[in-house]
This record gives C-alpha cells, structure tokens and sequence, in this order.
C-alpha cells in the first residue's frame, strides 16, 4: 500500500502555533482484523479532514491518516471535536472490520508507511492474540444512580430505631433532644450507606453472569456531595463491563431488574470499542 | 420503574473523552511521539463537563465565584451542540455515524444507546 499524498486541508491546518514538525507521521486510530474485509480505505474523513486509510500486514490492519505536525492542543473545544472525529473514525472501522483494538487517543508514530508496518510485524502475535480475545466483545459503561429521598421516607416510617428516637426527641428537653436530632441522623446515613453497599452489590451480581470482564471506574467528580440535598441522584457505582454483542439485550434486560428499588436510575451506555479493557503494546 | 437508557448526550460526550484520554492501547515504540499536554487539558475538561452536567440536570447553582464562562465554555453547553463543531462538521457525522447499534439494536428499553 502507498503513502497517501498531504490533502490541501491538513496542509492548511499545519499552518498554526505551536506545532512540532514530524518525520512521516501516522496518527494510529485503532487496530483491526482485516479478515472481514479487502477495503483500504473508509469512508469517512479523519482528525483535520485527513483521508483515512488502513496499513496491512498479514489480515492485521492500522487505521491510520497522515500527518505532518504534533499540535500543543490548549484548546478545549478544538479537542472535543477531535475527540468526537477519533471516535466516528473507529465507529466506522468497527463497522467494517469488527471490535477493533482502540488506541487512546493523539499516538502517533513517524516513519511513513514502513514503520507502522514495521510496528505491526514486531508486536504481531500480541496484537493478533489481543484482537482474537476481543472478537465479537465490546465494552458498555453503566452507572447506577440513586436518589435516597423515597429510601429516606420508607425508613423513616418504618426502621424501629428511627421511630424510638423520634419518640424520645419529642418527650426529651432542648439539650437532650439536640444530641438524639443527632442520633437521629447518624441512624438514617447508616441506613443509607447499607443501601448504597447493597445497591452496588446487587448490580455487580446480577450482571457478572452475562458479562466476560468488569472494571470499576472512578466516581466522575460532581460539585456537590449527598450530605445536604436529598433530591439529587447520587452515583453509588460505574463499572466498565465487556461483553459479547449476543448477550447486549440479556445484559439490559438484567439492568433492567435493578432499577425496581425506588429512586434507582441506570445508565447504560455502548457498544463501545473495548478501550478499558485494551492492553499496553511494548510495554517493557 | 426506571429507564436504563442514557438519558443525556452530554454524558456519552464525558463518557467518550474518559475512554480515549485515559483508555484505549496504550503504545510503546521508539516512533511513538509524546504529545504535550492533551492529558491534562483533557481532565479539566471532564472535570468542567461533568460538573455542569451534573448542575444543569438537577437544577442547581454553581458556588459564588465560578468562572462561568469558562466552564460553559470547556462543557459547550449551548443550545445546538453542533455549533462547536461546525468548523469541522463533525457533529451531524458523529450523530449518525456513532450508532452503530442503532440500526442492529432491538429497541427495548434495555438497549444501550449512543449519540444521542
């Protein structure tokens, strides 16, 4: 396969600031399995409207475009739409080729054509042992919300507990009933974590079996905590799960018991490409 | 019951930049080029997406003193979400083309979606 030729709008877009010149660049957007398809190119344009196109060796493919230039990208909205671009570049490949070994995003290697191919030749057996292990998986991302108001209100009616130190706040004199208002509410956030522990519990046991992978992600940050609003819904739990394509409807369908509890919200997201669950290549 | 459908675009857009600035095949090769500091322009920016994501949606303010502008600016909470992609058109693509399940998916409640 020959290098494609600079097309006149990365041409353009190399005439910027802070840019680093580069020997040959490949930007790399994923990896595929070239078995499904003959197609050297996509029908989509990449990062900058780059033509994208696929450097093959042995039915491994690279979905690359060329580049001439490292931007500094210190523009947030500039990065979003690359961001989005990557992303409808590896939607496309997906939907050629199949799962495809996602790369993060901004790799890129210089050399011209050889030293993708190079690359692939040298990492071949881990990146075809990686794509076999990823066929026919993808990854989906699901986030279990709450909101303990309605939680709040049925333990308030009826938890023993709650009911006595209500009981004994109203017979009890100012100083007394300070310190009870306080066991009160002791009371009621321990009741709610046991809900979250539960809550988090339950969804990870019900969706193990039709999932072949799952990864707890960190809490997204928020501005807020739970501790002084009991209307909104707080995250209690995000997990990355891989899962084959077959089982996409069993897994919704075990969500779906979930979210029975009162206040309960999923999110489910996906078919993604498996980029949590994508290995380091060459790594010492 | 509740719906297990995603419920906001913005929260795949969050979702998509976690999963390709801090996920995906991380490459080590003499060829690879080190990029400057897409890393942490890429946090802040999650950071700004999923906090006004997270006001927005349950009506609250941000504290005294938040620089408003510049977090309408990094989360692109407009009205039309192609506006920021018009240079690029990448927006009305990406609508289409980042769905794949949308065309093989059953419609069921319990059905993951993108793009939306």
């Amino acid at each position: 396969m020959t290098d494609h030729p600079q097309s006149l709008d990365d041409a353009q877009t190399t005439a910027t600031d802070d840019e680093q010149p580069l020997q040959q660049g490949r930007y790399l957007y994923c990896v595929v399995d070239t078995t499904a398809s003959d197609t050297e190119t996509l029908s989509t344009t990449g990062i900058a409207q780059n033509p994208v196109y696929i450097i093959e060796t042995d039915r491994i493919g690279a979905v690359v475009h060329n580049c001439e230039t490292v931007h500094d990208v210190d523009d947030a909205d500039q990065l979003k739409q690359w961001v989005v671009t990557h992303q409808q570049v590896v939607d496309v490949a997906s939907d050629v080729f199949g799962p495809p070994l996602p790369m993060r995003f901004n790799t890129v290697l210089e050399g011209g054509n050889a030293s993708v191919e190079d690359w692939l030749v040298t990492h071949y057996e881990s990146i075809h042992d990686e794509l076999q292990s990823f066929a026919g998986m993808w990854e989906y991302r699901i986030t279990l919300l709450w909101d303990s108001s309605p939680f709040e209100d049925r333990i308030t009616e009826q938890d023993d507990h709650l009911q006595e130190l209500q009981q004994r706040q109203q017979q009890a004199g100012a100083g007394k009933r300070f310190l009870l208002e306080k066991q009160y509410e002791k009371r009621i956030q321990e009741l709610k974590q046991n809900q979250r522990t539960d809550l988090a519990e339950q969804l990870a046991e019900t969706i193990t079996p039709v999932v072949n992978d799952l990864a707890e992600q960190e809490s997204r940050p928020t501005l807020f905590d739970d501790t002084h609003s009991s209307t909104e819904r707080e995250q209690i739990l995000r997990v990355a799960v891989l899962a084959d394509k077959d089982r996409e409807v069993a897994l919704g369908n075990r969500l779906d018991t979930i979210v029975e509890p009162d206040g309960v919200e999923i999110r489910f997201t996906g078919p993604w490409p498996p980029y949590t669950f994508a290995p380091d290549i060459g790594a010492e | 019951m509740s719906d297990p459908k995603p419920t906001r675009s913005q929260g795949d857009l969050a979702e998509m930049l976690e999963m390709l600035l801090d996920k995906g095949v991380v490459v080590n090769a003499d060829v690879v080029v080190s990029v400057g500091d897409t890393e942490l322009l890429g946090i802040e920016l999650r950071a700004a997406i999923a906090s006004f994501e997270t006001a927005a949606e349950y009506g609250l303010e941000f504290p005294t003193g938040t620089d408003m502008e510049r977090v309408e600016s990094a989360a692109n909470i407009s009205s039309d979400p192609s506006e920021s992609d018009a240079e690029t058109g990448s927006s009305s693509e990406t609508e289409s083309t980042t769905s794949p399940s949308d065309d093989s998916s059953p419609t069921a409640s319990s059905s993951p979606q993108r793009g939306e």
